[in-house]
């Protein structure tokens, strides 16, 4: 097919793609913008996104063929869910391969998994950026948290994110809209952890949904508490790449969006010693096409992004394009979680809540800090996310077999819980792995991903301590029945939905894939700026930071490109 | 159906309201009707059986019952479209046994099963607290599975629980005035 030529070509739509794409368009480059899937148009093909139970056939539970086609996805136990499981793939027209158990959860559509994600964002620290070359782990990262701050603001400011400012040193501070509050229970634990706990404080969950005005994009407007997130927000009250980042793209008439376009190959130039062009298959009409660019954006999401560079090769890249240090693939890590305590909380019978917040309660790290916080049986720390509510009927239903009295306790609210989940951060091990199996190819005939990764030893030892902290909160709190839990069943990475380290940055050509600027070390008109890029996990959600490595990275791009250097 | 439609159409679906005489009637001539319903999942006897079981679990009182929100209908549905195959022969296997119970212990005749009969029923063989058995667990199934069938109906869901499809704020308040002691449907 005939060659097109754009300044700028983004590969993927998710929330590397879109900020990709807005950054590059709004400096005026010409930028064809690749998604795989299909389109997903703002609002109009959020279907789901005002039904109610009765409006879902079988009060929307999962169909047994929903849970035969996507047995994979399936494992998270949510995202089949009916009002959601369009936004996610068919595990049999999309196989992968375990060596060891890997939950690989994906969404092949424009806007990718920006339409479907926790939403919780917070920043990296210096102490996180700091920490592989402290403590002798990995590589070090190429950046410091000076380098990324300004473009955090930058993120934020645009895409609107709530919460509250506490000047802790290894959660800084952000662009914030006002936040969720509290619930009553949740205050009050709030209350208790600040009496009872001199190392730690609960905050409201830092997520970005607009909370007060407007952000621009497609008419986004504030949070209805109607927690329906994951179908596609009418209202445009969270941050996706449909609502904000790609309709600003496309406002500036510099964007060309081309969704069914499975990237497979970045094609090298021996002369140039640059990236050319990049080939795709039509996933309508199987037909392929090359299209031309400058700069080519990888941002496919961590996996598929660093397959691309795997299936990349070439005589100067046998081993896929930019591998030359052999980290490409390896070094993949996920946050660990589902470990944690419950309680009931006896008080507030007389109290119950309006809306449905989209986020609860968070606790940021406090181990490995410094001072009386460091730990002698892991290195590292973790978080926690949870939240207060109360339960849908009366206790009193389990004691009742029938009858008005069984009715009258089944439409009242039962009394409150509490949970707390932690999120702990995965060291990089160069034996955590994905490849390439070119034996069992998929319907493109492309090669299949497998994946041979698992946590480790200090990742187990933190858990241990992220149960004991949460049931020794609430203990403190006085709450009833606690109970710690550590869910080994879901204890394979990829559950987390927060892949990433596969392409990472670092100093040295010979053993990171890319430099300070999300460039590859030895190409660098190819820029990778999805998770892949990530030298180290933290413990933070991570997709706020890979929206500001983008912005930055695009920016940097841009300017290049101006100043023809690139 | 277009009993949703005819709500609306008389104001319903508004907020929080409760359930009128009027409305109950109306809802009456959009809940099963046995002799037009065939069930697709259980036999004729078995969803007798539990057309009669799941109005004593929730029975009419000033809100409607659980036969009134067509709770049997959607949950024999249920069985066939959504339950695995294991599952599914658990059920008819278990199903069986209870109606070889019913009828050893009360009557050959399925019709003639009384309020009383099916309260004795309930009362000997649901096992809440202790050992179960098969007939036990189906009919703590029955129970559940009942409740969460009539909690998201759609009359319940809208009217009788308290229903806030865009809430537009979020905080604590004082449950009485908030919902007058309900449950949110959503």
């Amino acid at each position: 097919m005939t060659d097109q030529q754009y300044d700028a070509i983004v590969i993927g739509t998710g929330i590397s793609g879109g900020w990709a794409a807005k950054e590059l368009c709004e400096n005026g480059l010409k930028t064809l913008v690749l998604e795989r899937g299909r389109m997903i148009k703002h609002i109009e093909d959020y279907h789901t996104a005002n039904l109610d139970p009765w409006d879902m056939p079988n009060g929307g539970r999962i169909t047994p063929e929903i849970k035969e086609r996507k047995f994979k996805q399936h494992r998270t136990g949510y995202v089949t869910d009916p009002v959601c499981e369009h936004f996610f793939v068919d595990d049999i027209k999309h196989p992968y391969n375990e060596v060891r158990r890997f939950d690989w959860i994906r969404g092949y559509h424009v806007g990718g998994k920006s339409l479907v994600w926790g939403r919780q964002s917070y920043r990296l620290s210096e102490i996180d950026f700091e920490a592989n070359k402290k403590d002798g782990t990995a590589v070090d990262w190429p950046i410091r948290y000076k380098d990324i701050a300004p473009w955090y603001s930058h993120v934020e400011k645009y895409i609107g994110v709530s919460g509250e400012n506490l000047g802790l040193p290894q959660l800084p501070d952000s662009e914030f809209l006002k936040p969720l509050t509290l619930n009553c229970a949740e205050e009050d634990f709030k209350v208790s952890v600040a009496k009872n706990m001199n190392d730690r404080v609960v905050t409201p969950a830092r997520v970005a949904h607009i909370t007060e005005g407007t952000k621009p994009g497609l008419g986004r407007s504030t949070c209805q508490y109607r927690n329906r997130c994951m179908r596609g927000c009418p209202y445009g009250a969270y941050f996706s790449s449909n609502s904000s980042t790609l309709p600003a793209a496309d406002a500036t008439g510099n964007m060309t969006l081309r969704p069914h376009s499975i990237v497979h190959k970045i094609i090298y130039d021996e002369k140039t010693k640059s990236a050319s062009e990049v080939e795709i298959i039509d996933g309508e009409t199987r037909q392929k096409h090359t299209f031309k660019a400058k700069i080519i954006f990888l941002c496919a999401s961590t996996v598929p992004s660093t397959s691309i560079l795997m299936q990349s090769t070439s005589k100067r890249f046998p081993n896929g394009l930019g591998n030359d240090s052999g980290e490409l693939g390896h070094n993949i890590m996920d946050h660990h979680f589902v470990v944690g305590a419950s309680a009931k909380i006896e008080n507030f019978k007389e109290k119950y809540y309006k809306g449905r917040k989209p986020g609860g309660i968070y606790i940021p790290r406090f181990r490995n800090i410094g001072g009386n916080s460091d730990s002698k049986d892991f290195i590292r720390g973790y978080g926690y996310q949870g939240g207060a509510y109360r339960t849908s009927m009366s206790e009193v239903v389990a004691e009742l077999k029938y009858g008005p009295e069984l009715k009258e306790a089944i439409l009242k609210p039962g009394g409150w819980r509490i949970g707390v989940t932690g999120f702990g951060e995965t060291l990089p091990d160069h034996n955590n792995k994905m490849y390439l199996d070119y034996d069992k190819l998929d319907e493109w005939g492309l090669p299949t991903v497998t994946f041979d990764a698992d946590f480790g030893e200090n990742e187990l030892a933190m858990r241990k301590d992220m149960k004991d902290q949460a049931v020794k909160m609430f203990k403190s709190a006085g709450y009833k029945d606690v109970e710690g839990y550590d869910s080994i069943d879901s204890r394979a990475m990829g559950l987390g939905i927060h892949e990433m380290g596969t392409a990472r940055m670092g100093h040295d050509p010979k053993t990171s894939v890319l430099n300070k600027y999300n460039q590859i070390h030895t190409c660098k008109n190819v820029f990778v700026t999805d998770g892949s890029f990530m030298t180290s996990s933290a413990c933070q959600n991570p997709s706020l930071t890979y929206m500001a490595f983008t912005a930055r990275a695009a920016n940097y791009a841009a300017k290049q490109f101006k100043n023809g250097n690139l | 159906m277009k009993r949703r439609d005819a709500l609306k159409n008389i104001g319903l679906s508004a907020g929080l309201i409760v359930a009128t005489p009027t409305v109950i009637s109306l809802l009456n001539s959009c809940s099963t009707d046995s002799n037009k319903w065939s069930p697709v999942f259980l036999n004729k006897e078995q969803s007798k059986v539990l057309i009669d079981i799941v109005d004593i679990i929730i029975p009419k009182t000033d809100t409607p019952s659980a036969n009134e929100v067509n709770v049997v209908e959607f949950l024999d549905k249920y069985y066939k479209e959504i339950l695995d195959d294991n599952r599914q022969k658990w059920l008819k296997e278990t199903y069986a046994s209870l109606l070889n119970l019913i009828k050893s212990n009360y009557s050959d005749t399925i019709n003639d099963l009384t309020e009383d009969n099916y309260k004795d029923l309930l009362d000997n063989h649901m096992i809440l607290n202790g050992e179960s058995n098969d007939i036990s667990e189906l009919l703590k199934n029955i129970k559940s599975d009942t409740i969460w069938a009539y909690k998201i109906s759609e009359f319940v869901g809208e009217n009788v629980l308290a229903y806030d499809p865009i809430p537009g704020v979020a905080y604590c308040g004082d449950l009485e005035e908030l919902t007058g002691g309900k449950s949110w449907s959503l």
